[in-house]
């Protein structure tokens, strides 16, 4: 049965990047409990016969239904225009995207 | 019969005979969504310039150089980019987000000859299954505003159902397309992982997402369904069989086909009203020539917890990219990983962060085997459960969702009881089969059931077909409820 603390959600928030309140910490805790809870069914799979199974990561690569091997050539192609992408982002200039001093 | 009570394919021929203008028929939808909306909330964003002035130039255009859905207007799930306009997902984190591009299935309908009407509410980054996880607005359902529409495609099912739309566009990962069908009355297609591009599509699990129509008959499917399939060299899961003509084959006789009835996962918790309808749909094909056959899908019943482990590990690393960077928000710190932590727990809502705390959990060290490995190799027996059933019969009848609509907030706060919501979709995203939902009942108190059909992969013509004769023997979805009227 996995026990969840609130330590370890804290270290996943830290691993994601994701700023949590206290209150939010702790209500995720119990979810996350809760969730995994109810996924220990797999667990009961645990037999020699599931581990002859081969883990599925596409439904359908594996079986060659996708039709023609579908990648392109390599080759260099237009992409979209730097001065509109960069028009979206939240802080630019210099044909760059800007971010917080990370050298002291 | 007014023009916004007409089938998508019958709009579609009086717009091709002139006898309806592509502006007068924009102006109709864009009149209800203004009069309607407000009480319904399907639209975050109605494009009533861009539609109108796309009309006016369709109409212009000489007939030989009119395309085969010219005309016909499209509300599109707001996690679908088209350009020039904000794509939001539903949240908060792409605030101030316009797309530079449009995604394929947007091009493709474009080039087709329709317009864009407006974008429409979800569950933010598709995931949910009420659209109450919308960081904007309360989508209701138009059979009974104190319900839920389903999610999360629910903003084009309700404009669907309440006739503000001829079609929409959703996207299904787990049932997102299928299940707010049902839940208001409409049909609802999942096509074949790979038969739709999802280039502009935003990324939930990029191994389940697809892009497919929300309509309100299964030949309304097929047109759109024909248009948005095939090859797209921007999306190498996009597969290159040949795309068949779906509309043409719909009327296709099914008394030769096979239909398989698992009664092994019609277990507990399953609405007595979805019962009833279930087997009523099941005889009603059997009344047009259809052999019913019991099959079993064993490993069904750990699909959610394998649906839900793959689904949030690929959201946590989708998810990454947003990061305050190079589009949409960013909250301000001196420091950028602070910056990028205090973004994210500003712009994310609560199933969101609920679910890449989740998936960052099994993908972690130590907990990968136990979990992701495992979810991986139950997905294949889900496969192998959904093939074996295959070499007996053409196609699976399932219902879509085991209730009818629940009331706006009943599951909100527990996240797990959401889920258990998509117990009856996920297997055919698990197996990447195509499944239609079309309706198929109503409850005690009006509220409409749909039950779908899953088809072997690439095999849409079957269930399209299987579908369109059930609604030719039926008139469940002619029913316009009451907030249409």
């Amino acid at each position: 049965m996995p026990k969840v603390t609130l330590d370890q959600v804290r270290k996943l928030a830290a691993l994601a990047h994701l700023s949590l309140t206290d209150e939010e910490c702790a209500g995720f805790t119990q979810d996350l409990e809760r969730i995994l809870e109810y996924a220990e069914s797999l667990q009961a799979l645990d037999t020699a016969d599931i581990e002859s199974v081969e883990p599925t990561s596409h439904a359908l690569l594996e079986k060659g239904l996708e039709g023609e091997a579908s990648l392109r050539a390599d080759e260099p192609r237009p992409g979209l225009d730097r001065e509109r992408l960069l028009e979206g982002a939240p802080d630019a200039g210099d044909g760059l995207f800007k971010v917080p001093r990370v050298l002291p | 019969m007014s023009l916004w009570e007409l089938s998508l394919r019958s709009l579609r021929d009086r717009l091709a005979e002139g006898e309806l203008t592509a502006e007068e028929t924009a102006r109709s939808f864009l009149e209800r969504i203004a009069a309607k909306d407000g009480g319904l909330g399907a639209f975050l964003l109605p494009l009533a310039d861009s539609a109108l002035e796309r009309a006016r130039a369709l109409d212009r255009l000489p007939r030989d150089d009119r395309g085969p859905l010219h005309g016909v207007p499209i509300a599109v799930k707001d996690i679908i980019s088209v350009e020039g306009s904000p794509t939001t997902a539903g949240s908060r984190i792409l605030e101030g987000y316009v797309s530079l591009y449009s995604a394929t299935a947007i091009e493709r309908l474009v080039d087709a000859g329709a317009l864009i009407l407006g974008k429409t509410n979800l569950d933010e980054f598709a995931m949910g299954s009420s659209t109450e996880n919308s960081a904007f607005q309360t989508t209701r359902n138009p059979w009974s505003p104190d319900r839920v529409p389903g999610g999360s495609s629910g903003g084009s099912a309700a404009a669907v159902a309440a006739r503000l739309a001829p079609a929409g566009l959703g996207t299904d990962t787990g049932g997102s397309i299928r299940q707010p069908a049902a839940l208001c009355g409409v049909v609802g297609l999942k096509p074949t992982y790979g038969r739709v591009s999802r280039y502009g599509l935003v990324a939930f699990a990029s191994s389940f997402d697809q892009i497919g129509p929300i309509t309100r008959t299964a030949e309304d499917a097929s047109l759109l369904l024909e248009i948005l399939a095939g090859a797209d060299p921007r999306d190498s899961t996009c597969s290159t069989l040949p795309v068949p003509r779906y509309s043409e084959e719909i009327g296709g006789d099914v008394r030769s086909l096979r239909v398989g009835i698992p009664r092994d996962v019609l277990g507990e918790g399953v609405d007595e009203s979805v019962l009833e309808a279930f087997d009523r749909a099941a005889r009603k094909l059997e009344e047009l020539g259809v052999a019913l056959e019991e099959v079993s899908l064993p490993a069904a019943k750990h699909a959610i917890a394998c649906y839900y482990l793959l689904v949030t590990a690929e959201a946590s690393s989708n998810l990454a990219r947003y990061d305050g960077v190079r589009y949409g928000l960013r909250k301000p710190h001196p420091a950028l990983h602070e910056m990028m932590s205090v973004t994210r727990g500003a712009g994310f809502g609560r199933e969101v962060k609920r679910r890449i705390l989740l998936g960052t959990f099994v993908l972690s060290a130590g907990y990968y085997d136990a979990y992701y490995e495992k979810a991986q190799k139950v997905r294949s027996l889900v496969g192998r459960d959904f093939a074996r059933a295959f070499e007996r019969v053409d196609a699976i009848l399932l219902p879509t969702s085991p209730e009818p609509a629940f009331p706006l907030g009943a599951k909100s706060e527990d996240p797990l009881s959401m889920y258990l919501a998509d117990v009856f979709t996920i297997t055919a995203n698990l197996a990447g089969t195509p499944a239609v939902s079309f309706p198929a009942g109503f409850d005690p108190a009006g509220l409409p059931i749909g039950v779908q059909i899953v088809g072997r992969h690439f095999d849409e013509a079957t269930i399209l077909r299987l579908a369109h004769a059930f609604q030719t023997a039926t008139d469940y979805h002619e029913k316009q409820p009451p907030m249409a009227g």
